[in-house]
């Protein structure tokens, strides 16, 4: 998920949740008697609220304003299904690397390590740094340094292949063998 | 779409000949000339391109023959390789290699060396082609004994979804939803649909608005859920990792006598 979806997420949440405070202390005040809630609630016209549907404009503008629901609702409900992640990145040498690809390389290359059990391939960007991440699950008998040793050899071999800026991080999401789930998958 | 070009070898020819300019013009028209087709050209750089060592020819039939050639301009002067290439790699000698190769074989061939030649690898081979060692070798670590500053570590983290993320996507299917009844209340104004206009009765009920049993749950629950938004809409996300190195990165959640003493501490 881009970070422009996510603070446009919060933009939402912030609003929707202080309508919905703002809503419910007001009900709260108004039947408790508090004064600011009555003389709000007393200088709402009911009649003119019910005469609503009655007016002539009332069908274009519940028209305008559904059309304009759906077209923003589904706009920022494929801005979450699309990922953050980037296509291709430069090399050093000049030319230009598919990220994805190396990524799938580098996940067919660790599942063959007696270490890991399964490799699961994402690539994201993390405050504009291009970054593989290599969710596994690695075999019970695997040890830290040995885990450690396979994750620095294949971060140099993604620096070599892409260039030094782009990071690489291996995330043990679980040991096969502890009869623990999986975990659900970082963005 | 098959193009051709004309080679620059009439005019030079011409001039080492000798002669008048009207004789040279004979001359060239009776001669013909040289018109190497872009499928040529293309042959031509994919055979320099599969001479490099680390990259292979891919075939498929849904996916894109490789390596691809694409010119850039008319005159051929800037060409677009993408190549197929062996895992490990190393793009620095890699890209350079296939470059000096298409600009040799069509020097060589033609006459003429396109002005840049832009490589982009599209595929790598899920099958390893040195082991890891003998790429550790060429490829030493430099940078292994400087400690990642912890700012760096907590900078790009692994995190886990944003609460007002996971709250908006109900929310905005509730919008939808609302979006689809208005837009059926306005077909029903206009008389495509027969029935009757569901949004009216909302700002209708205004006039008997009256508290009943079930606006204290309902107010209580505004303010709840209220406040709960307000919470997810500002609380930052949570890391879902903690690192063990700068490249490995341990769930939290995996019991922790699992791990040495040392990723315990950290």
């Amino acid at each position: 998920m881009k970070p422009s979806t996510r603070v446009i997420d919060r933009l939402v949440a912030g609003l929707v949740g202080l309508v919905l405070l703002g809503g419910g202390l007001w009900a709260l005040g108004y039947r408790l008697g508090q004064r600011t809630a009555t003389d709000a609630a007393h200088r709402v016209s009911t009649a003119t609220i019910t005469r609503l549907p009655d007016e002539p404009w009332w069908p274009a503008v519940v028209g305008a304003a559904g059309v304009v629901l759906i077209l923003g609702a589904l706009w920022l409900l494929v801005r979450h299904l699309r990922s953050a992640s980037t296509r291709t990145v430069r090399t050093e040498g000049g030319g230009t690397v598919d990220l994805g690809r190396v990524g799938d390389a580098v996940a067919a290359d660790l599942s063959r390590s007696p270490l890991i059990r399964r490799a699961r391939p994402s690539t994201v960007v993390e405050k504009g740094r291009p970054i593989i991440r290599m969710a596994v699950s690695i075999a019970p008998e695997a040890s830290v340094e040995d885990l450690s040793a396979l994750a620095s050899a294949t971060r140099r071999e993604v620096a070599a292949a892409t260039n030094p800026d782009v990071g690489f991080q291996v995330l043990v999401n679980d040991r096969r063998g502890d009869g623990r789930r999986e975990d659900r998958a970082v963005e | 779409m098959t193009t051709e070009s004309v080679t620059p070898d009439a005019p030079v020819e011409a001039e080492t000949a000798g002669g008048s300019g009207v004789e040279r013009a004979t001359d060239a028209a009776t001669r013909g000339r040289t018109v190497i087709d872009d499928r040529v050209r293309r042959k031509l750089i994919e055979h320099a391109v599969l001479t490099v060592p680390g990259t292979e020819r891919r075939r498929g039939l849904a996916t894109r023959q490789l390596p691809a050639v694409r010119f850039a301009d008319r005159d051929r002067n800037e060409v677009d390789v993408q190549i197929a290439a062996e895992w490990p790699l190393d793009a620095a000698r890699l890209v350079p290699s296939v470059r000096t190769a298409v600009d040799e074989e069509l020097a060589r061939s033609l006459g003429s060396a396109p002005e840049e030649v832009h490589v982009h690898i599209t595929r790598v081979s899920d099958e390893r082609s040195t082991s890891s060692t003998a790429f550790a070798h060429r490829h030493p670590v430099v940078d292994a004994e400087t400690p990642t500053a912890e700012r760096a570590l907590r900078k790009h983290a692994p995190r886990r979804t944003a609460g007002a993320s996971i709250a908006t996507v109900p929310l905005l299917l509730s919008v939808l939803a609302l979006g689809v009844l208005a837009v059926r209340d306005t077909v029903v104004s206009l008389g495509w649909v027969a029935g009757r206009r569901w949004l009216d009765t909302v700002p209708r009920i205004a006039d008997d608005v009256q508290w009943d049993w079930w606006a204290w749950p309902a107010t209580i629950g505004a303010i709840v859920v209220g406040l709960v938004l307000l919470i997810a809409a500002v609380k930052p996300r949570r890391r879902s990792h903690a690192p063990v190195t700068d490249d490995l990165w341990f769930h939290r959640r995996i019991d922790a006598d699992r791990r040495t003493a040392e990723e315990v501490a950290r």
